[in-house]
């Protein structure tokens, strides 16, 4: 193929990509409603296979286009009734999507081709496709054109030409045949004027010529030669098209040309020649791909113009433009507010239209930085979309029947947040699936439906997301994650905890119930790492189980990365910012609260425990200022992991979105701090990492 | 300059065609099915058309008969881009009003050489 098409090799991967997703839905949605299968979802899947043959036979990726052509032909038998759709097929076509997705990231990063696994699946559609003999039978048609190209013929060919009448209304120019025909050799035309009527009945749209023609061929031509030219018209024009002399009497083909081509019915003459000399056994095995066409492409008014529309309407942007454009607007904030003091209308009475002015600038500023920010969200559909196919698989490995809903799949989310939080969900739903919903038998036994259902929903809660995992299981065995947690020296055996503090230990590190390890969940990879993954991100997960009705692992999370909500303490003359997700209270405390060791507050009393106090002045070496009374100061009560610390700071400001600026990127990691931000008055600020701060504590 | 409108749902063979045919000075238009397809036809004039047969909401075929059907397009070559070229598809084409086909995989040179045919 031609180099100029490399170009667009990227434009068929995307949409290969597309095509194979789209054959997945509505496999899944035929799934569940295997009784009675829609034709329109038939239609889908079979344009999405044939679009894909197509494409990759463009680019030479033969593989593909073999394979895609196999389940084309089974797709098309399908859509034609020929053959019912059962499970073997929908399981079969599942599997033909893993093939499908290994050829094309082979022809897109040269990965291995899964040969043997091709070959399975390409057999299995084959044995559905009920076809006897081997794969290489369904030939593409080209091959076939090659092989039925023997005969040659030299010297002179006499043809007759004569286009119907109404030729001309198809687009079709005889002119234009007969120029192609000159193209050949020596063209000597006798046009055949008889036809034409009278000038009243003459139809100006109308085609009254014929030709007879003798064409002396510059090289070699055939019968096929012919048939290619005339190919547009061979159901428009009588065609006849035959050697003068054949050059060896004794050849077979010669003869066959001849015969028919003396009888009157002129076109059945022509048809006749051309596929009496196939050997029949090729037109057996053309079967199949005469079936791909015989289906009319049928109306599929109600298709889902929306899908199409958004996938044709975006553009891909690299990331690095649009964080680009993300840290300009956080200095685009930080300028407006930094103007904004001069917005006060009692102070500066003679700048009241420039107050005016600088309202507005804030108000855009907002609503731009609100736009810029939602182009980084992606529907969480990208990552919920996995689940249907995931459990599926799964759950026929377990012999369980779980359906997956979705809820609020068009929720958007940070696309750093989307791609750290799928490998989390895949822990979470992975187990729901293995210990949550119970086997059939047992859920007969309890009277409930014998089919689970795991839910999946997404929605947005002040300036958070949530997403939720719930399933109609069992739910946790309090009991036995008690006695394991005692086991594992979790928790002392003398403990009081209630139900729910003990559901929540199943996020503690090193713990797992699974009774024996399935390949599914229960290998090594624990909750707690799910915990931390969700931290990482700035969030949070908890858990609600009710016996017998299901669990229920709810995820918090930012919206977004980039923009953190943080409460802006004082301490010394130095602002800090404590993200707002990590704070439980702030209080004031009472000096009999106080433990001190020597004149210094080390742990303080709250809500019946002891926790220890940070003093955020020494521990990062802030200029001490006048007041240095512990008794004085205000507590904010902090949490990371399930551990508790007091922070001592002077004084509670605002509480307010910031820009979260790496400071790993301009200046040096540092680990108690997570990042930074500029406030209004350009004055730069530090973000506590609240999870490291602890840890620090715990160590020393 | 004369005009060209491609009717296809796929992306890249669209992007092929219009810019296999731009290269040789053609003015290109595209639409992703027969429906849109439609609505630039009726609302420009083109010298020649050509369509994707398995699209969304209209097919080929569907916007070939609708097409024909326009005054101004009675006479326009309108050709077929597919990857099957069997008898009963040819028929329906036919049917519709088309004026050939050209099947797929696609090769730019095959496509220059059928346009230059056709626009003489």
């Amino acid at each position: 193929m031609s180099d100029p098409l490399e170009r667009f090799r990227a434009v068929f991967f995307e949409e290969s990509a597309e095509a194979i997703d789209a054959i997945e839905r509505n496999l899944l949605s035929l799934n569940e409603t295997e009784a009675d299968v829609d034709p329109e979802m038939i239609d889908d899947i079979f344009r999405s296979a044939h679009s894909l043959k197509g494409g990759s036979a463009t680019f030479g990726m033969d593989s593909l286009t073999r394979f895609t052509h196999v389940m084309e032909t089974l797709l098309d038998k399908v859509r034609a009734n020929e053959i019912a759709m059962s499970q073997e097929l929908v399981d079969c076509l599942f599997s033909s999507l893993d093939v499908l997705r290994n050829l094309v990231s082979h022809y897109q990063y040269a990965d291995e081709i899964n040969a043997s696994e091709m070959q399975v699946v390409q057999q299995e559609l084959v044995r559905l496709l009920n076809i006897e003999g081997d794969i290489d039978d369904i030939t593409l048609q080209a091959d076939i054109a090659d092989a039925s190209s023997e005969l040659t013929e030299t010297g002179e060919w006499s043809i007759y030409f004569g286009p119907h009448a109404d030729i001309l209304s198809s687009g079709n120019d005889p002119i234009r045949y007969l120029e192609e025909l000159a193209e050949l050799g020596e063209l000597n035309p006798k046009c055949n004027t008889q036809n034409i009527p009278d000038l009243l009945e003459l139809d100006p749209v109308s085609s009254y010529f014929t030709w007879d023609l003798t064409l002396t061929p510059n090289e070699t031509v055939t019968t096929e030669t012919f048939d290619d030219i005339f190919l547009w018209i061979d159901v428009d024009a009588d065609l006849k098209y035959d050697p003068i002399k054949a050059t060896q009497d004794s050849e077979n083909s010669s003869t066959e040309i001849a015969i028919p081509s003396a009888t009157e019915n002129r076109v059945q003459a022509t048809v006749e020649t051309t596929s009496g000399d196939t050997p029949t056994e090729v037109s057996t095995t053309l079967e199949p791909q005469k079936s791909v066409s015989n289906v009319a492409p049928r109306n599929s008014e109600n298709g889902k113009p929306a899908d199409k529309k958004r996938t044709s309407q975006s553009i891909r942007v690299d990331l690095e433009k649009i964080d680009s454009l993300i840290n300009l607007l956080g200095e685009l904030v930080i300028t407006q507010s930094m103007l904004s003091i001069y917005g006060d209308a009692e102070k500066y009475p003679q700048f009241d239209r420039l107050s005016e002015g600088l309202s507005q600038l804030e108000r855009h500023t907002r609503e731009l930085q609100e736009g810029v920010m939602r182009i980084r969200m992606l529907p969480i559909d990208f990552c919920f979309s996995r689940f249907p196919r995931m459990v599926r698989d799964v759950a026929k490995k377990l012999n369980k029947s779980i359906a997956v809903k979705i809820i609020g799949e068009t929720t958007e989310v940070d696309k750093t947040v989307i791609e750290e939080l799928t490998d989390p969900l895949v822990h979470l739903v992975r187990n729901s699936v293995d210990h949550g919903i119970e086997p059939p038998e047992i859920r007969q036994e309890k009277g409930k439906p014998e089919s689970g259902t795991i839910t999946l929903r997404a929605f947005h809660q002040v300036g958070n997301i949530i997403i939720e995992i719930s399933d109609d299981g069992a739910g946790l065995n309090t009991e036995r994650i008690r006695e394991k947690a005692i086991a594992n020296g979790i928790i002392p055996p003398d403990n009081q905890l209630n139900d729910q503090a003990i559901h929540e230990l199943i996020f503690a590190p090193g713990f797992s119930t699974a009774q024996e390890v399935t390949d599914l969940s229960g290998r090594g990879v624990g909750m707690d790492v799910v915990k931390r993954n969700i931290r990482a991100l700035g969030g949070t997960v908890d858990v609600r189980s009710v016996p017998e009705q299901g669990s229920t692992f709810t995820i918090r999370l930012p919206l977004t990365l980039a923009i953190l909500d943080g409460q802006l303490v004082k301490v010394n003359q130095e602002t800090y910012i404590i993200p707002m997700l990590s704070i439980i209270e702030s209080i004031q405390t009472k000096p009999e609260d106080i433990n001190k060791v020597g004149d210094k507050g080390v742990s303080f009393k709250w809500r019946g425990n002891f926790i220890p106090i940070i003093h955020l002045a020494e521990t990062f070496g802030c200029p001490i200022g006048e007041q240095q009374e512990v008794e004085q100061d205000l507590i904010v009560v902090v949490e990371s992991d399930g551990k508790q610390c007091g922070i001592v700071v002077n004084e509670l400001t605002n509480h307010q979105q910031v820009v979260v600026k790496s400071l790993e990127a301009n200046y040096a990691k540092v680990e108690e701090l997570s990042g930074a931000t500029i406030l209004g008055d350009g004055s730069v600020a530090l973000i506590i990492d609240v999870g490291a701060l602890i840890q620090r504590v715990r160590m020393h | 300059m004369k005009k060209i409108l491609t009717v296809d749902d796929s992306a890249s063979m669209r992007a092929m065609v219009v810019f296999t045919l731009r290269g040789e000075g053609y003015e290109v238009s595209e639409a992703v099915n027969g429906k849109e397809g439609l609505d630039l036809a009726k609302a420009d004039i083109f010298d020649l058309i050509i369509s994707d047969v398995n699209m969304p909401i209209m097919n080929g075929i569907e916007f070939v008969t609708n097409v024909r059907k326009e005054e101004k397009y009675r006479f326009t070559p309108i050709l077929m881009l597919t990857t099957e070229s069997g008898t009963d598809l040819k028929l329906q084409g036919k049917a519709a009003g088309a004026t050939g086909w050209i099947v797929k995989p696609f090769d730019p040179q095959k496509l220059i050489a059928v346009v230059k045919k056709v626009l003489r």
